[in-house]
């Protein structure tokens, strides 16, 4: 017997050598088209109008609405006749996801890079600098070491990957810490950005933020942008910034951040409103900020309102009142009215006088709202399917004056 | 894998010609195993019955397979034992499919992801010892190289920037050798 157990056992080892667990991975991955800087930079001009394919965040300045091609660069629409918006010119940014516009100077993102566009003439717009390296965040060390190169593209390669191969070339969300869209700024000659902007003008300041920091540049020379100083928030899952008066609105995952920018330069954080994680663009009228929250994919929590916070007191702000929304994304807010866009469930105007007693007064459905701008009585507001305009001089009836369709297929 | 098919197919057509002469008896076995892989070592139970002529064994076989990925093999099983005295050498090769229908929800830094899993083949070449404990009944020992396969599918999402994200449906095919070593009860 002891023989027998002893002849299975060798056997039993001698099996060892081809004990594995293969794993064959039939995906998609997706492989970077690289420019050159050089290239890249070459390539920024206006083009002829594109369809409007995967849009981003919008910007308004001077009758023009600016709109985000995510990753492509900037439509510029002239809205001067509401009714018949016009879609005179497309910038080609690569990497663009943010912009502002001060004077006639359109800032946008280029990956890592801030590049500042002469748009006096949109036909024949004029690259006037970039200023390299200042948002590393946007660096993608995972693909290519070269810093001379840029991504412009991706490409799908179906494949099939042995355990042990690197699987895939783009970032697995899972994997990593980010942050989501953003912009502002109550400075009527600096253009105006809806609330999810991470780019916000004020004075002559343009401050920008990603995950975790807050950099500032000097536009005192709107064409020759000047990179002063980045200020680690001590936070992480920026959002969006929107400058007011003297200070910086700070949306993030899990509060609201209120920097004092008297002195511009070397702006402070004197005032933190803490919430559950969710994301949360903020804006304010300088007596109380309003801050939207929604979960989502990226922003987890079970929340979906909208907060009133009184900020009399900068240093401490309080929750005065929540109240239930659908899925609130961007919101804007013009005297009283309080537009709020509530995801699938369109857009909502509220009667904001009394910010203990916030009610609704009109609801455009129909469409997937995520950001709005307030220009007088008309709303410029990216949907899922169209920028609209919208007007909402009678707030319990707001319609669509005008929209431009996306042609999300492309 | 065709090795084993082949196998088994060979052991059925060049004993099928005795079977079809000579008397047969039904037999069953129920086993409990240990699988020894490239993970953590994990039990198998199993439970198989068939006709037996003379030193063939012709059976249909089912088990619950905890190794990696808890799965429910059926298999055809061919045995060839080669004495009938004390203790008998023996031959045995199986195969199959290994069930597996499932789905799992893992949660993930950015919420979860759903793993919806199924099947694959299932192939054993082995050998071993019977022993015998009373008339009509005997202890078997076996060890034997065994194969199972089971197939994950998900959603990968895929972040190359804000706003820009892709998914990418990816399938992941488990292909696990293991070495069982059981001992079963044969009536």
């Amino acid at each position: 017997m002891k023989h027998i157990l002893a002849i299975a056992v060798l056997i039993a080892l001698s099996f060892q050598s081809c004990l594995k667990d293969n794993v064959a991975r039939k995906t998609t991955i997706y492989k970077p088209v690289y420019k050159t800087k050089e290239e890249v930079k070459a390539n920024i001009k206006s083009s002829t109008p594109l369809e409007l394919v995967a849009p981003g965040k919008i910007f308004y300045k001077d009758g023009f609405a600016f709109l985000n091609e995510l990753y492509k660069g900037v439509h510029i629409i002239d809205i001067r006749n509401v009714a018949s918006p016009k879609n005179v010119a497309f910038v080609n940014i690569p990497g663009a996801v943010d912009m502002a516009v001060r004077g006639n100077i359109l800032y946008a993102d280029m990956y890592t890079d801030l590049v500042a566009v002469d748009i006096s003439n949109p036909q024949q717009v004029k690259l006037q600098h970039v200023v390299t390296g200042v948002f590393p965040q946007r660096y993608y060390p995972n693909f290519d070491n070269d810093t001379g190169k840029i991504i412009v593209d991706w490409q799908a390669v179906d494949t099939v990957l042995e355990e042990g191969e690197y699987f895939g070339w783009g970032i697995r969300r899972e994997d990593m810490m980010f942050a989501m869209p953003a912009t502002a700024s109550g400075n009527a000659s600096n253009g105006t950005g809806g609330s999810m902007a991470r780019f916000g003008l004020r004075e002559d300041r343009l401050y920008t933020v990603d995950n975790t920091d807050l950099k500032v540049f000097d536009v005192s020379v709107p064409e020759r942008p000047l990179y002063i100083r980045n200020i680690p928030t001590g936070n992480w899952g920026i959002e969006t910034i929107f400058p007011f008066g003297n200070n910086l609105f700070i949306g993030s995952m899990t509060g609201m951040f209120i920097f004092d920018a008297t002195a511009k330069d070397q702006p402070k954080q004197i005032g933190t409103f803490t919430h559950a994680r969710v994301c949360d663009p903020v804006i304010s009228d300088g007596k109380h900020a309003f801050v939207t929250l929604r979960n989502g994919t990226q922003c987890q929590g079970f929340i979906n309102q909208l907060d009133v916070v009184d900020i009399a007191d900068l240093t401490k702000p309080k929750l005065l009142k929540s109240y239930p929304l659908t899925n609130p994304h961007g919101l804007s807010k013009v005297g009283d009215i309080l537009l709020i866009c509530d995801g699938a469930d369109g857009v909502k105007v509220f009667n904001a006088a009394d910010v203990n007693n916030i009610r609704q007064l009109g609801h455009l459905k129909g469409m997937n709202a995520y950001d709005a701008i307030a220009i007088g009585s008309i709303a410029m507001v990216s949907a899922a399917d169209a920028l609209y305009l919208i007007d909402f001089s009678n707030p319990a009836k707001p319609v669509v004056k005008s929209s431009i369709t996306i042609n999300s297929d492309k | 894998m065709i090795r084993y098919f082949i196998l088994v197919f060979f052991l059925l057509k060049c004993s099928i010609g005795d079977a079809q002469v000579k008397k047969l008896k039904p037999w069953l076995i129920p086993e409990m195993g240990l699988q020894i892989g490239a993970t953590e070592p994990s039990a198998d139970l199993r439970l198989q019955g068939g006709i037996k002529r003379q030193n063939w064994y012709y059976g249909l076989g089912t088990a619950v397979d905890f190794y990696r990925f808890k799965s429910y093999p059926v298999y055809l099983q061919l045995q060839r034992v080669f004495s009938f005295r004390g203790t008998a050498p023996f031959l045995i090769a199986s195969a199959g499919y290994n069930f597996k229908k499932a789905s799992d929800t893992v949660p993930t830094w950015i919420g979860s992801r759903v793993y919806e899993r199924t099947g694959g083949y299932y192939a054993e070449l082995g050998g071993g010892f019977v022993f015998k404990i009373a008339k009509k009944e005997r202890l078997q020992l076996s060890v034997v190289k065994n194969i199972k396969q089971v197939k994950e599918s998900y959603d990968i999402d895929y972040w190359m920037g804000p706003g820009q994200n892709r998914s990418a449906r990816s399938t992941d095919l488990y292909t696990m050798h293991r070495v069982a070593v059981r001992l079963g009860w044969k009536f």
